[in-house]
């Protein structure tokens, strides 16, 4: 009996003891799942990395947008060209304008040292415009980050930020925007040979973008939806695609088309998912620079600048275009 | 001279009208008569032949207790030196081979499209030796399944690590950004498992050599104990041999005391010795992983730097943090180690490199990408080709001055280790303890069987 009875209590412990294994496992998975939550490309910590992508926690839907953001900018005048601010730039002999230096084809910097791409072309128009050529001595190209480029605007490090920068609502209320320069549109980069055409084919599959980005959104928000897989750097999201561990892309059809270009295999697919139109960035009560700017923009539009800048950086992964047409506040 | 009887006789004369102690002695010893409070246990050829043998295990004892004592003692520190700080000192090197091939392709990111030969050459050297030390490592592992695991998980790394470098340097050669995603997500994957894994191995074996050397120079309890009871066991049986003999000395077992004195006394000396040698061991081996833990630091403020460059700004603050931190750990802290010629010559490095890459940093992080390049890698002025100028040649003066600080402290602390061996006498405290023994066990057996002979 006692045997029995030891027997009973020996397969009593066998019995739990796989349901605390499992809870103990359980207990590490879900450790591991949320260090994996928090883990994100171009971080380098200590800790062991598990992966290069995280998948993003779902995300709010964007706010619907308040305000026209392709016509809030002020009508290029006459008197812009002599207006105080303006005055105060050609005074000091160079312009200063806020780049992105990691984005191929829009704003990068290259092994040679230079900057490069279709936003490049267009502060060169705006020290031509200013001083007569595009020098150094006259065009002082600023590299920064996503998240200073409003900072600084603010505190005055820079005059523009030309940065495929997308003019919202909420960024109107803390800096002013030049007329549309560009309607980009978040697309899908994929393999030439996977057939997808849109986030509707890739319900259930990996699509890389962004951290903090509306892509994020747009790919949480679909039925059946992909898993959105988030990076703090976009060209990381290039490599898990190519290491086939993101079926797609997704972010402004711009910056695909730089992606695109670094991989034959690859094309930009899709429609319009969602418009971005990118403005040219400036402080708030700079009002004699921003009717200036459009008035740049205007004639480098007119004079074939801008398409030839198209033609130049992005014609080759994007479909052609022509410059948007023009609207202001008034 | 010859019998018992001759001598009982002789001792009752002698003691005739003298004394009870006397009567009672040659009573015992001739067997006949028995002692006050009762019939004796032994006669006396067995006592005296017990007494024997009790004083040869005693010194033989307080002999093999010695030797193996202090035989364990040489071999814990040899095995310190030998096994374990050579196994630490394998993975170590592996860790910062590792270190500097990722620093190594990072800063040839920034050169431009061609890879200088030089830094192909380092690259490859550091692969190569990175392999071949965790091949030796592994070998060396064999039993510990802790440590074998990790530089399994090793092992199986770092084909796929240098498969992401070769892809980013492949991609360079195109110009084209993604050989900046490439090389940051090998470098997530060398600063993150592969450097915590060889991490692991180093710390357990860096607690294991310490514990080594605590090993070596701990006192024996056991011999101390031994020779203790020893001494009062011969005390003892000098005082019954005495009162047996009527002789207060015996020269053999006095020979047997002697030795077991002596014993004790090496083994003291030799455990004093040990201790404090054994602090300047533990002191060099902090030197020796000091300057690897400064030089793999090193390595990966190199790479921070040039990660920040290549990251353009993205790693919101990341890279120069980092970067600032493994400087920060690079620091030599050679002000302790005044015998470390190379240390003074580090500390100025140091703060030559530490200036230099603070310039880059801090124009990195204003945006100034080329001027940051130019300041990490030189831009070609004055004759200098690119990657030989800006903080190169202080950071290679540093890497070789942390090597000759590592080298120095690796010598001494083998020398250490050598002299601590030596005050137990080296591999021979083993049989000079037991042949002291059994010199001791035979001047005490002489001694005693110079009485019993009295009795055949």
């Amino acid at each position: 009996m006692r045997g029995i009875a030891m027997a009973d209590k020996a397969s009593g412990r066998a019995r739990r003891l796989p349901r605390a294994v499992a809870a103990a496992g359980l207990a590490l998975v879900t450790a591991s799942a949320c260090s994996a939550g928090t883990a994100m490309v171009g971080a380098h910590p200590s800790a062991p990395a598990v992966g290069f992508g995280s998948t993003a926690s779902p995300m709010a839907s964007p706010a619907p947008q308040t305000c026209n953001t392709s016509a809030a900018s002020l009508r290029p005048t006459a008197q812009a060209a002599n207006g105080k601010d303006v005055a105060a730039i050609k005074q000091r002999g160079y312009l200063t304008v806020g780049v992105a230096a990691d984005q191929y084809l829009t704003g990068y910097l290259a092994s040679d040292g230079n900057e490069e791409g279709f936003d490049i072309d267009l502060a060169d128009a705006m020290a031509k415009s200013l001083f007569g050529d595009s020098s150094k001595a006259h065009l002082h190209l600023v590299a920064m980050s996503t998240d200073k480029r409003i900072p600084d605007l603010q505190n005055h490090t820079v005059d523009l930020v030309i940065d495929t920068m997308t003019i919202t609502c909420t960024r109107l209320t803390m800096v002013d925007f030049s007329a549309v320069y560009y309607n980009a549109s978040q697309k899908l980069l994929v393999e030439k040979t996977s057939g997808d055409k849109g986030l509707a084919d890739l319900a259930g599959q990996k699509v890389c973008a962004q951290t903090g980005s509306t892509s994020i959104q747009l790919i949480q928000s679909q039925h059946p939806a992909p898993t959105a897989i988030e990076v703090t750097d976009i060209s990381d999201c290039l490599v898990l695609l190519e290491e086939n561990q993101v079926a797609a892309i997704s972010t402004d059809d711009t910056i695909l088309a730089g992606l695109a270009k670094q991989d034959p295999n690859l094309e930009v697919v899709g429609n319009a998912l969602e418009p971005e139109p990118y403005g040219i960035a400036m402080a708030h009560g700079y009002d004699d620079l921003e009717e200036y700017v459009n008035g740049v923009l205007a004639q480098y539009e007119a004079d074939g600048g801008w398409t030839a800048a198209y033609n130049q950086w992005l014609a080759g992964s994007l479909p052609a275009a022509g410059p948007p047409v023009a609207q202001y506040s008034d | 001279m010859g019998s018992v009887g001759q001598v009982a006789v002789a001792t009752a004369q002698q003691q005739r009208g003298g004394g009870q102690v006397a009567v009672a002695t040659a009573q015992q010893q001739s067997g006949t008569a028995a002692p006050p409070g009762g019939a004796p246990r032994f006669d006396t050829p067995t006592r005296l032949w017990l007494l024997l043998v009790t004083a040869v295990a005693a010194v033989l004892a307080v002999g093999c207790f010695a030797g193996v004592g202090l035989a364990d003692r040489e071999s814990a520190a040899s095995h310190a030196g030998q096994s374990t700080e050579a196994l630490y000192a394998e993975v170590q090197d592996l860790s910062y081979n590792l270190a500097d091939a990722n620093a190594t392709a990072a800063t040839a990111l920034l050169i431009g499209p061609a890879t200088p030969s030089q830094f192909t050459s380092r690259y490859n050297d550091d692969v190569n030796q990175a392999e071949v030390l965790l091949a030796a490592a592994s070998q060396r592992v064999a039993g510990d399944g802790y440590a074998s695991g990790e530089l399994e998980l090793l092992a199986e790394q770092i084909p796929v690590y240098t498969g992401l470098v070769g892809q980013a340097l492949a991609d360079n050669r195109f110009g084209i950004p993604v050989a900046g995603a490439y090389l940051r997500q090998a470098s997530t994957m060398l600063t993150g498992p592969m450097l915590v894994e060889t991490g692991n191995v180093v710390t357990e074996q860096q607690n294991a050599t310490g514990a080594g050397i605590g090993s070596a120079s701990s006192f024996s309890v056991w011999i101390f104990l031994v020779g203790v009871l020893a001494l009062v066991a011969l005390w003892r049986v000098g005082r019954l041999l005495s009162r047996i003999s009527h002789r207060r000395l015996n020269p053999g077992l006095l020979t047997g005391v002697l030795v077991v004195v002596a014993l004790f006394a090496w083994s003291l000396f030799a455990f004093n010795a040990a201790s404090g040698q054994a602090d300047v061991a533990r002191s060099d081996f902090g030197t020796v992983s000091q300057a690897q833990t400064e030089t793999s630091q090193l390595s990966l403020a190199e790479t921070y730097v040039a990660l920040q460059q290549i990251d353009r700004g993205e790693d919101q603050g990341a890279d120069a943090a980092a970067a600032r931190q493994a400087l920060s750990a690079a620091s030599p802290v050679g002000k302790t180690l005044p015998a470390i010629a190379a240390t003074q010559a580090a500390q100025q490095d140091f703060a030559s490199l530490n200036s230099c890459a603070d310039n880059a940093i801090g124009l990195a992080t204003g945006g100034n990408f080329s001027g940051a390049i130019a300041a990490t890698v030189g831009n070609g002025s004055n004759g200098v080709p690119v990657g030989e100028g800006g903080c190169e040649p202080a950071a290679g003066a540093l890497h070789a001055d942390l090597l000759k600080d590592y080298d120095a402290g690796q010598q001494q602390f083998d020398a250490d280790l050598t002299s601590l061996g030596g005050d137990y006498a080296g591999s021979a405290a083993l049989w000079l303890g037991i042949v002291l023994g059994l010199l001791g066990a035979g001047g005490a057996a002489y001694g005693v069987n110079r009485r019993l002979a009295e009795f055949r």
